[in-house]
């Protein structure tokens, strides 16, 4: 009886220690997600390429702050359903209308992805423009077992449903604009 | 009727002999690129000299990183969300067996004693492995969420991700004889053919720190792209190739001096790199466009685009036969 309770404790401790793994893991996913908007590719790059204000046109975005586009340049994003995000710029090319940027510090109960990089791109297209938003990331919990909120469909749905809200509000608000 | 038969085997072993050995003398045999699709559980077989697919593998699912026994041409493919290891005849090519190992393996190399060393992401671990058997003869404690590994003739080195080191392996005792600092988050690491130096690559600093084996110190930070994730070197070992999977590109370094030679625009997310034997072209998977870039070293240009399965990963490229 005793021996038994000192299995179910030791068993409890073990899967304490080999819980949520949080490092970058091993499989990625990817999202990629595109909005064609009835504007010339210089007035929507004015909107999308300012790094720091993701809150101007993110509708899932309540406030964004950080440095300019300058690679190295931190943004800290909320979220309007709570948390805070901390993303780095690593690249910015702005003759070919485009940034890369990944997340620095995670905060998976705000948003259940433990790593990503991710590209935004300003293209020319019929009618005006067309942005295209992708993504690499891990989900949340990286060990071999995550629980549904932290697993890869959750990160995968997460990612899309941020893209594509985003995209959708740049385009209400630019099309919305007289 | 069994004496025939031996004899037979006999001399068919004794023609492929001559057949190997004419191969050698009258033109170098085939190369062919393999490719690793995580995202479709397959791998994509390409001629590399005619730069076209010419088969697809099915594997278990998510498989990730890719090594070869040089000898009986078997391929070893990790899958780490099923803890296991693929074994692919690459003259069927078939999987014909699986080596049940457990864990979230993902880099592995294979050492010259024909075994293999497998880290393991979650438990911060390399398995040492029977090649033949897939017998597990040692775990080696290494640094956290060891990625990439490679084997040289008496040692493997090892990057470990969120240790920002790399760990050197003794293959004659199998543990760790040094730690070696290095840039932030190393995930793809390559051994000059000299042995001289190992080269890793650092996804967060974005740079490839270079370690002199002679006394296992960091020597070189050479800046590369935005998140250097593949790294491969040229067999003569006079270029050095890094795919960068932010910029989307490839840089292409002389390693005299470590100067960047040319930046090559390849696929969308690029990843594993191999460079040809003949040293005159670099083979990139494109994780995120589905392909893969052939890039000219010499003009710095990619030169062809072959697609491949979903996702692709990892590459490896060895000779027919």
């Amino acid at each position: 009886m005793r021996r038994s309770l000192f299995l179910m404790l030791f068993g409890l401790l073990a899967s304490f220690a080999a819980a949520p793994s949080r490092a970058h893991g091993p499989t990625p996913q990817k999202a990629l997600e595109k909005i064609t908007i009835a504007k010339p590719p210089a007035e929507v790059w004015a909107a999308v390429g300012a790094f720091s204000k993701i809150d101007k046109w993110h509708p899932g975005v309540e406030k964004s702050s950080g440095g300019d586009n300058a690679p190295g340049s931190e943004r800290t994003i909320t979220l309007k359903s709570g948390g805070d995000l901390v993303e780095g710029l690593d690249e910015y090319n702005a003759q070919e209308m485009s940034f890369g940027y990944r997340l620095s510090k995670e905060n998976i109960e705000a948003f259940p992805v433990s790593f990503y990089t991710a590209t935004i791109a300003v293209r020319p297209a019929e009618g005006g423009s067309e942005v295209e938003w992708s993504g690499r990331f891990y989900r949340a919990d990286t060990s071999n077992f995550p629980p549904d909120n932290l697993n890869d469909q959750a990160a995968v749905a997460a990612v899309e449903g941020f893209f594509k809200q985003g995209l959708e509000g740049l385009k209400a608000k630019l099309e919305g604009a007289k | 009727m069994t004496r025939m038969r031996s004899l037979l085997i006999a001399i068919g072993g004794w023609l492929l002999c001559l057949g190997a050995a004419a191969d050698v003398a009258l033109a170098s045999p085939k190369e062919r690129l393999f490719v690793v699709n995580q995202e479709d559980a397959t791998i994509t077989v390409i001629d590399a000299a005619a730069q076209e697919a010419t088969a697809t593998i099915p594997v278990a699912a998510a498989p990730a990183s890719i090594a070869a026994a040089q000898e009986t041409g078997e391929l070893f493919v990790t899958h780490p969300e099923a803890g296991q290891v693929s074994v692919v005849d690459s003259a069927k090519l078939a999987v014909w067996r699986t080596f049940k190992i457990g864990g979230a393996p993902f880099g592995i190399a294979v050492d010259p004693a024909g075994r293999l060393l497998v880290t393991d992401w979650n438990e911060h671990c390399v398995r040492v492995l029977d090649g033949r058997s897939g017998e597990i003869l040692g775990r080696i404690e290494v640094g956290k969420s060891p990625a990439h590994i490679v084997a040289g003739a008496d040692r493997a080195y090892v990057a470990n991700r969120e240790s920002d080191s790399v760990s050197v392996v003794d293959l004659a005792t199998l543990e760790v004889s040094e730690t070696v600092a290095v840039g932030r988050a190393p995930f793809a690491i390559g051994l000059s053919p000299d042995e001289a130096h190992v080269l890793v690559g650092n996804v967060r600093s974005s740079d490839m720190s270079v370690i002199d084996t002679r006394d296992l110190k960091a020597v070189a930070t050479v800046k590369t792209g935005s998140l250097p994730y593949g790294v491969a070197l040229q067999p003569s070992g006079e270029r050095v190739t890094v795919s960068n999977q932010q910029s989307g590109t490839l840089s292409i370094l002389a390693r005299d001096g470590w100067r960047l030679m040319h930046t090559a625009r390849v696929g969308s997310y690029p990843e594993g790199v191999a460079v040809s034997r003949d040293g005159r072209h670099a083979f990139v998977a494109n994780w995120f466009s589905d392909d893969v870039s052939v890039v000219d070293l010499e003009s710095g240009r990619e030169t062809q685009r072959i697609n491949v399965g979903k996702g692709p990963r990892m590459v490896l490229l060895l000779p027919q036969l």
